[in-house]
């Protein structure tokens, strides 16, 4: 078995890079401090992405730029454009599948390649430099390749050292390439995982691997398992082709630049995220069956909760109602910054369990989205908005657009 | 040479097997006027995908102020339209 793992290296802000300099952007932005993030006018947003030179100023991805901007006064923003982003996966994916049919979009900038399934001209050490060589001059950005015989090393490997390298991680070199490095390096080994594992004394990931499993599994359950395995170099996942993931959750969410009072101001915060997330949940053929509203105060407490609906609903009307439900029973009448609405439980929309409790108009209201999805696809978002938002200084429709709708991380190998 | 990538209006020959061959072209001055160059030679024409974006780049030589100098046009596939590219 021989499988790729392909990695675009810091890819928001190199595809931001490229593309600036082919407009005639006198400057790399990958050279400078500088960061992909929201719109610092608009008084929000959150680092996407940062170059390495803003990495030296401590600048990490999450922060807010206003953070950002004290760390490094010089910073330069640029704001994302996801259509870039997908056309650059796009090209990179086509490339990717000149060299094998079995290819995964695993994330935006991630891939997984089989190259054990038939014959192939080139040796797999040989494809992978032509891969690293060939995305760098066609497609004009680096990537990190690792190959190995399962997905798990191929993308450990990959991590190994960047950019623009390609690295092997078979078996036989798990102890002395994957053993020696800090536990939190191992994939789905996050902040949480890792301060319990400190807590054990286990802090690379050569000696979660000689850890006893049971201790592992008293701790962390099944999950203490699955990282003892990946600690050995162990998994078996195979590599699904296909150009799209099915997402398990779709969410929006909006920090609102003043603090919302009323109750009527913000049904329509939450109308406007359930506009854009039903718009997303419909354009992925999905139906959702759990609605989750989350509220942060202006005093940053956060709470959220969540309801599983009778039936799965794909409906814009429907999903408001329910999230109007939840934020009711949640809401304690104190100022608000932040909504979020988050729809999960996902299953296709070509079968789905009626109930007799049903709105008698579903079908009309599901043709009635099905129309407007389509004119705003044609015409733009603003084409066709609800009257309760004129003078409302509302946007009719908020939160960020995944267009492709490809996930950026996943859990999930 | 340095990316301009200034929109241009082109005059351009469609050939009937052949990449799009370029004839002249002109593009605006900051003062509203235009300055027209006449494509003389094309040297290489060569398909570009840098950022995803596909594309032909053409490296040419015309006489401009009575020199001969080389530059590039680049004509964005998808989007119908050409730039001068690099001078």
């Amino acid at each position: 078995m021989f499988i790729f793992h392909v990695d675009a290296n810091s890819a928001f802000l190199s595809w931001s890079a490229i593309h600036a300099l082919e407009q005639g952007h006198p400057i790399d932005f990958r050279e400078i401090p500088s960061v992909v993030g929201g719109d610092q006018k608009q008084r929000r947003g959150i680092v996407l992405a940062k170059s390495i030179p803003a990495k030296r100023y401590g600048i990490r991805t999450g922060d807010t730029l206003a953070e950002a901007r004290s760390l490094c006064p010089d910073l330069t923003v640029v704001s994302p454009s996801y259509k870039l982003y997908v056309r650059c996966s796009d090209a990179l994916f086509q490339l990717l599948s000149e060299y094998s049919p079995v290819v995964q979009r695993y994330s935006i900038d991630e891939c997984f390649l089989d190259y054990s399934q038939g014959k192939f001209s080139l040796d797999p050490l040989q494809a992978g430099l032509e891969i690293k060589r060939r995305v760098r001059e066609e497609l004009g950005f680096t990537v990190n390749v690792g190959l190995s015989c399962n997905k798990l090393l191929a993308k450990m490997g990959s991590e190994l050292k960047k950019p623009d390298r390609f690295h092997t991680l078979f078996p036989d070199e798990i102890e002395e390439k994957l053993w020696p490095l800090p536990v939190e390096e191992l994939f789905m080994v996050g902040r949480a995982t890792k301060r319990k594992l400190y807590r054990l004394n286990i802090r690379t990931i050569g000696e979660l691997a000689n850890t006893p499993q049971s201790l592992l599994t008293e701790t962390f359950k099944s999950h203490g398992a699955l990282i003892h395995q990946y600690a050995n170099g162990i998994d078996a996942s195979r590599v699904v082709p296909g150009k799209t993931l099915l997402q398990k959750s779709v969410g929006n969410s909006t920090t609102i630049a003043f603090d919302v009072c009323a109750a009527k101001e913000a049904y329509l915060v939450l109308l406007s995220l359930c506009e854009r997330v039903a718009m997303r949940l419909r354009s992925m053929d999905g139906m959702a069956q759990v609605v989750s509203v989350s509220l942060k105060t202006s005093e940053f407490v956060r709470y959220q909760q969540q309801h599983m609906l009778p039936s799965p609903v794909d409906e814009t009307k429907e999903i408001f109602q329910a999230a109007k439900n939840i934020f009711d029973a949640l809401w304690r009448q104190e100022p608000i910054r932040h909504i979020g609405i988050h729809l999960s439980e996902l299953v296709p929309n070509d079968f789905y369990q009626l109930t007799f409790l049903d709105p008698k108009d579903r079908e009309k209201e599901q043709r009635l989205d099905k129309t407007v999805d389509a004119l705003r696809a044609r015409y733009g978002d603003l084409s066709l908005v609800r009257s309760c938002f004129i003078n409302s200084g509302i946007k009719p429709l908020q939160g960020g657009v995944n267009e492709g709708d490809y996930p950026m991380m996943s859990s999930q190998l | 040479m340095k990316i301009v990538a200034t929109p241009i209006e082109t005059i351009v020959w469609f050939k009937e097997k052949d990449h799009p061959r370029p004839v002249k072209f002109r593009m605006t001055e900051e003062d509203g006027s235009f300055t027209m160059i006449i494509v003389d030679r094309i040297l290489e024409v060569h398909p570009q995908k840098t950022a995803g974006i596909a594309s032909l780049v053409y490296r040419c030589q015309s006489l401009i102020d009575e020199t001969e100098k080389c530059y590039e046009l680049k004509y964005l596939i998808h989007e119908c339209r050409w730039v001068l590219y690099k001078i």
